[in-house]
């Protein structure tokens, strides 16, 4: 009954509102696929260089793109990069946690049932390294090798500040909005990596 | 302000990003692909721009019948009582069964004093 009451120029207004909505859903997706596809690849690299195991690492990035898309994918496309990054750093880290939980009763289990082994300290230094390196395997460069290692031991903040800050180009809100501390916590933490990495590989500063 | 030092860093580690092999891209693809798979169509509720206007509008409306004064009143008073006009001539009712047709005692009593009248 009630479309016999709607005049010509209703079912057009409302047809108009369908298309402009479902473009609008078409150009929403399409924005959030052009970004994750930019960012996925160095956040696969922060995650790895977190977590030093590669599925691991791929669960996280999924995780965050996961979250990403089911919750905040309504939010303006600005501030995509620093929500995406902050979930990713939170699931590094609970990974983290996870592993020096799980690395803690390992130790004691092995100590308690075997006094004369060497219990593993921290489940996450002992992890081995399962990544993939091909480009420093086909490249083989001498100074990328010791950065990467370098970054690779930093301190976990440290090392979130100087992936996000330097190689993801945030900027200092930004960076403070995704490790969740504040903008002075930020400064301090990049400018300690940046020295720690300078003393690593060798080079003196300016 | 980024050194020359920062700048080779970040240099080098977006180039080792780029470089990955071809089963973590196609991993990081399939990802890509099931999350872009949860973006929800928002309902047809959500698309309608002026819902919220709407949804406010009539809020206000309810908010003003109910707290203005004497607005509950109106709806909880008793309904008056109709009022009911009778004429005089309907007591006598139709075919003589009015109210003082039925009382016989009245009318012996009536004759009884214009008898002794």
């Amino acid at each position: 009954m009630s479309t016999l009451l709607m005049s010509p120029d209703d079912d057009s207004s409302g047809a108009l509102a369908a298309a402009g909505s479902a473009s609008a859903q078409h150009a929403q997706r399409a924005a959030m696929e052009r970004f994750l596809a930019e960012v996925e690849k160095r956040a696969y690299q922060h995650a790895l260089l977190g977590l030093r195991h590669r599925e691991d690492a791929l669960d996280a990035v999924q995780d965050a793109m996961l979250q990403l898309c089911r919750r905040y994918a309504d939010r303006p496309a600005a501030e995509w990069r620093p929500l995406f990054f902050r979930i990713l750093v939170n699931k590094v880290q609970d990974q983290r946690r996870r592993r020096m939980v799980r690395g803690r009763w390992l130790a004691w289990w092995t100590q308690g049932n075997a006094e004369d082994d060497e219990a593993p300290s921290d489940a996450f230094d002992t992890t081995p390294d399962t990544r993939q390196e091909p480009l420093r395997q086909l490249v083989g460069e001498e100074a990328l090798r010791s950065v990467a290692k370098a970054v690779e031991a930093l301190p976990p903040r440290q090392q979130q500040a100087f992936l996000l800050r330097n190689v993801e180009g945030l900027n200092i809100a930004e960076t403070a909005l995704a490790m969740g501390c504040s903008e002075g916590s930020v400064k301090t933490h990049y400018f300690r990596a940046v020295q720690a990495l300078r003393a690593a590989v060798g080079e003196e500063a300016p | 302000m980024t050194t020359p030092f920062e700048k080779s860093t970040r240099d080098w580690l977006r180039r080792e990003a780029e470089s990955l092999d071809g089963q973590t891209r196609s991993q990081l693809n399939r990802a890509r692909q099931q999350a872009l798979a949860e973006l929800k169509p928002r309902s047809r509720w959500a698309r309608t721009p002026f819902l919220p206007l709407t949804a406010a509008a009539g809020a206000a409306v309810v908010a003003a019948l109910l707290l203005l004064p004497g607005g509950t009143n109106h709806s909880l008073s008793p309904a008056p009582t109709p009022v009911v006009v009778i004429d005089e001539g309907d007591l006598g009712g139709a075919g003589g069964q009015g109210m003082f047709d039925e009382d016989p005692t009245l009318f012996a009593l009536a004759a009884v004093g214009e008898a002794a009248l």
